[in-house]
């Protein structure tokens, strides 16, 4: 009681509330940062190639459905596909030219799914949307959902429906800890865009009726950091937090920025709190104030097998093989992974699209890359100490081979994040974070509960 | 662009932390170099061929068990850890076929009957040491004082550990020093009887922090451990002074390190191991105050080691964002009491011990003390001895000159008319620690007149004592 009070007498002073308790979570790991080659190059732009492959799919939700004829000549920023219901994102040609047609493409994932073959024809003629003049939640959340934007961070979740809480939340989080290693796109987007971003925060504000914002951003940013606090206003927090993986997980972000846990199986509106990603932002402020829509994103091309690690301006449907073939990707890389190296999925074949959540290609090398056998456990509970949910990784994995489902579910196997952590760290090499995955689908598909 | 073909395709994480079996268990064998090392030092050359021994037939063992099995051979150094640990907790003049025997034991029945690395249910190391103490009590029991430098190891003495000998195990005066400091010095520096690679402090508190920069092991274990124990010993001893004689004595700070550290057979959330090396030091501390073997840091640990797999199983860390059955979020129990049960620990020692230290000091001889005029200390010092057959009292006044801190004087107030008389020229213009240092206190004349001697030189230290503590001399 008297903790609560003492906690109460700073909200007073400070205006939010428990700020000097702000635990960091606990766990998570500290890997090596290597932002230093990208982070210092501005953002370039990747030259338009001759063909587009327009993903439909790569947001969360229903793929989009095509509203253009094959043979038919469309502008850049004009729609192609419309979003198949509210859990879905409309899809736009990145450049002026003619539609191929809808054709299988492959996807990250491997399998083959529809993407719209555009004919690049250099003219770049364009249309955009209107610039929005009145601006109320409504027509905010409407303009959010026209653009097609989605998450950027990687997730992909349609931003409307994230910002429409109706209420709920009174804490906007701006993400901007981007705490994998190698990436860099949303630092540069913060120093070059930094007025921009910010405006995105105030009407993503706006959108979901918050009352204030606080912007989340690792300590080993300090010029964004340094820009942030010149463009932010009263309303705006900047905070920096501690360099530690995985601090922009939206749990471990939420916890740092507002000291609130949010309840497992619970979503951040559940706490008063929704979370957006610094590219999010800026796309939201660009389809308001200028009407662009959503069809490109910066994109950190980097590891040490990366000629020239750089951020650039990669339009959808560009085939990644032209990002590499522009960043001289090495004949000796090991491994090509799309996203960061602690969550990002490997790539499968160059001749996949870059989309709206493609936010890094790393060619690493194989002294960058584990290649560690895997042993035995050695019950070293290192992977217990690194967990930032608190599970206890390696009795999930083995509850998980002797299929006894309900000791994964006791052991927390449901409230993974697949962060990545206890497989970083397992001196044995075992891939925790794999069978734990594997865990919750079995969990999900039996329908236990913990 | 050179065409990009031979990469592969594998599940994230892609980066790792660049840990590995070998590489820990590498470090592990690091951080016990300098135990070796001091155990090589104080006890001789044979020590380290025992250690070698031991060692040998810890990675033999599971060769030849790999083989057996048709398993393929392990070269993960574990076994080299164990056996260099067992080696260490052998009494530096173990016959050979101690090593050979404990070594089998660790790594057949142990480790590998139980499936091998990470599925062994006790240490490995620990439960052989125990088991050697039950079978080859005599052996395991018989140490030899430190000789430093004496590397072929001949000649040594027969020695006692401070746990099973009391004070007598420590020598008089250790680098020109004596009394309670200069015991605790002796044991810090390792130069006593015990265990090839136990009696070194020092030695053990640098794999210590080897091992933590490292991150080979949790500091939490080692740490709490010593703290319960130094609790223990402040409850069980009522002695303040007890606590650093025990603490560095025995295998106790060797084992929290490198045996209680032990992966398999330690838990695995940080607030277990808490728990668990609280287990440790209550157990470790009563086994030495009450039990009936004088060290038992051992079979603490393998105690202990049989409750970890029941902690893991039911003490589950509380998940980020848990809720209770009403909602509300989950009281995390464990991880407060068990910082606050530390937090206590920490706070009793803190006070008590200086509270315990400041006690005034009883004297058993120094009846009165002055400064004379010239400036000299002057104590009488009297008390009543059982000499011959009968109790008789002596008593003398003694002069101790305050810049030497010499005596210059002694003359008897109450000699016995029996005629044993002391020799008081042995000890004029003696400091305290020449004093505490003489072991022939024998006269030529009787029997009796050594014990006379013996009585005078105990009154002279307290005396000693007295003029340093009380009167503040010596400074
Ligand atoms: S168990 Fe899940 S949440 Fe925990 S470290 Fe592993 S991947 Fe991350
Ligand atoms: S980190 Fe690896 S070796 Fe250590 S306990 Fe976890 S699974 Fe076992």
């Amino acid at each position: 009681m008297a903790m609560r009070k003492f906690c109460a007498s700073f909200e007073v002073r400070d205006g939010q509330e428990g700020r000097i308790f702000l635990a960091y979570f606990s766990g998570g790991v500290h890997p090596h940062g290597c932002k230093e080659r990208a982070a210092s190059c501005a953002i370039g732009v990747c030259p338009e190639p001759q063909q587009f492959y327009l993903p439909l799919d790569r947001h969360i939700g229903a793929p989009a459905v095509p509203c253009v004829q094959a043979g038919e000549r469309v502008l850049r920023g004009q729609i192609v596909a419309r979003a198949a219901g509210r859990i879905s994102a409309n899809v736009f040609a990145p450049a002026a030219g003619t539609v191929r047609g809808v054709v299988g493409h492959i996807s990250p994932s491997g399998k083959k799914t529809d993407h719209i073959l555009l004919e690049n024809d250099f003219t770049d003629e364009c249309v955009s949307l209107p610039p929005l003049s009145e601006r109320t939640p409504e027509s905010v959340l409407a303009r959010i959902a026209e653009a097609g934007i989605v998450g950027m961070g990687g997730a992909g979740f349609p931003t409307a429906a994230k910002l429409d809480v109706r209420g709920r939340a009174d804490v906007l989080v701006l993400n901007a800890a981007e705490c994998e290693p190698y990436i860099t796109c949303d630092d540069r987007i913060l120093r070059e865009y930094t007025e921009e971003a910010v405006q995105g925060v105030r009407l993503a504000l706006l959108a979901c009726g918050a009352k204030r914002a606080v912007v989340g951003i690792e300590k080993n940013k300090p010029e964004a950091i340094a820009a942030l606090r010149g463009a932010c206003g009263e309303e705006i927090e900047v905070r920096p937090l501690r360099t530690r993986y995985p601090q922009g997980a939206e749990k471990q972000l939420i916890y740092a920025c507002t000291g609130r846990k949010v309840p497992e199986g619970k979503l951040p509106a559940d706490a008063g709190v929704v979370v957006i990603n610094v590219h999010t932002a800026l796309a939201i402020a660009r389809a308001v104030e200028r009407g662009e829509p959503c069809y490109r994103r910066v994109m950190t091309v980097s590891g040490g097998a990366c000629g020239r690690p750089q951020n650039l301006w990669v339009k959808n449907g560009t085939l990644l093989r032209e990002v590499a073939a522009l960043c001289e990707g090495d004949a000796d890389c090991a491994r090509i992974v799309s996203g960061g190296p602690m969550m990002g999925e490997p790539v499968f074949s160059l001749k996949v699209a870059a989309g709206k959540t493609t936010s890094a290609l790393l060619f690493l090398s194989e002294a960058e890359t584990d290649r560690r056998a895997v042993q035995p456990c050695i019950g070293c509970g290192k992977c217990v100490q690194a967990c930032p949910m608190g599970l206890s990784p390696t009795f999930i994995e083995d509850a998980v081979f002797r299929k006894d489902l309900a000791e994964a579910v006791r052991y927390g196997a449901q409230a993974c994040i697949g962060c990545g952590c206890c497989s970083y760290v397992c001196p044995a090499g075992r891939l925790l974070a794999q069978s734990i995955k594997l865990a919750k689908k079995q969990i999900k598909e039996r329908g236990i509960h913990g | 662009m050179a065409e990009i073909s031979q990469y592969k395709v594998a599940a994230p994480p892609h980066a790792g932390s660049g840990d590995s079996v070998r590489r820990t268990m590498l470090d592990v064998l690091i951080a016990l170099l300098p135990c070796l090392a001091a155990g090589v030092v104080y006890f001789g050359l044979y020590a380290l061929l025992l250690v070698a021994i031991c060692t040998a037939t810890c990675f033999l063992s599971e060769q030849l068990f790999n083989l057996a099995r048709k398993k393929p051979f392990t070269f993960d150094c574990s076994a080299l850890v164990t056996g260099v640990i067992l080696g260490l907790n052998l009494p530096p003049r173990a016959p050979w076929y101690i090593p050979v025997i404990g070594g089998v034991f660790a790594i057949v029945l142990v480790k590998m009957l139980f499936g091998g690395l990470g599925k062994n249910f006790a240490n490995p190391a620990a439960t052989a040491r125990v088991f050697l103490l039950l079978a080859y009590t005599g052996t395991m029991t018989s140490m030899v004082a430190a000789d430093p430098g004496n590397l072929l190891g001949t000649d040594v003495a027969a020695g006692a550990t401070y746990l099973s000998g009391g004070a007598d195990a420590f020598l008089p005066v250790f680098l020109g020093k004596d009394g309670y400091w200069a015991n605790v010095l002796q044991s810090f520096l390792g130069q006593t009887g015990g265990s090839i690679g136990e009696t070194c402090a020092l030695a053990v508190l640098a794999g210590f922090v080897y091992l933590c920069v490292r991150r080979v092991i949790d500091w939490r274990i080692p740490a709490v451990y010593v703290l319960t124990a130094a609790v223990m010993v402040l409850i069980c001893y009522q002695s303040a002074s007890e606590i650093l004689l025990q603490l560095l004595s025995g295998g106790l700070l060797f084992g929290a390190v490198f045996m209680a550290t032990d992966y398999a057979t330690s838990p695995k959330w940080r607030y277990n191991r808490v728990l668990y090396a609280v287990g440790l030091g209550v157990l470790t501390v009563l086994i030495r105050a009450f039990g009936s073997y004088p060290e038992g840091v051992s079979l603490a640990i393998l105690i202990m080691n049989l409750t970890v797999p029941l902690m893991d199983k039911y003490i589950l860390p509380v998940r980020f964002g848990q809720c209770t059955k009403k909602g509300r979020p989950k009281p995390e129990i464990m991880k407060w009491s068990m910082r606050g049960l530390c937090f206590a620990m920490a706070l009793s020692l803190a006070i008590s011990v200086p509270v315990l230290a400041a006690q005034p000091h009883e004297y058993q001889y120094v009846r009165s003390a002055r400064v004379s005029e010239a400036g000299e200390y002057v104590v009488d010092i009297g008390g009543t001895f059982l000499i011959g057959q009968w109790e008789q009292e002596r008593a003398y006044t003694v002069t101790i000159d305050p810049d030497t801190m010499r005596i210059s004087d002694i003359s008897p107030v109450k000699e016995n008319t029996m005629g044993y008389v002391a020799e008081l020229s042995m000890f004029v213009g003696k400091t305290r620690s020449e004093i505490a240092g003489m072991t022939d206190l024998s006269a030529d004349t009787e029997f009796s007149a050594t014990v006379t001697n013996t009585a005078l030189k105990d009154m002279l230290l307290e005396g000693f004592d007295y003029v340093r503590r009380e009167m503040g001399g010596g400074r």
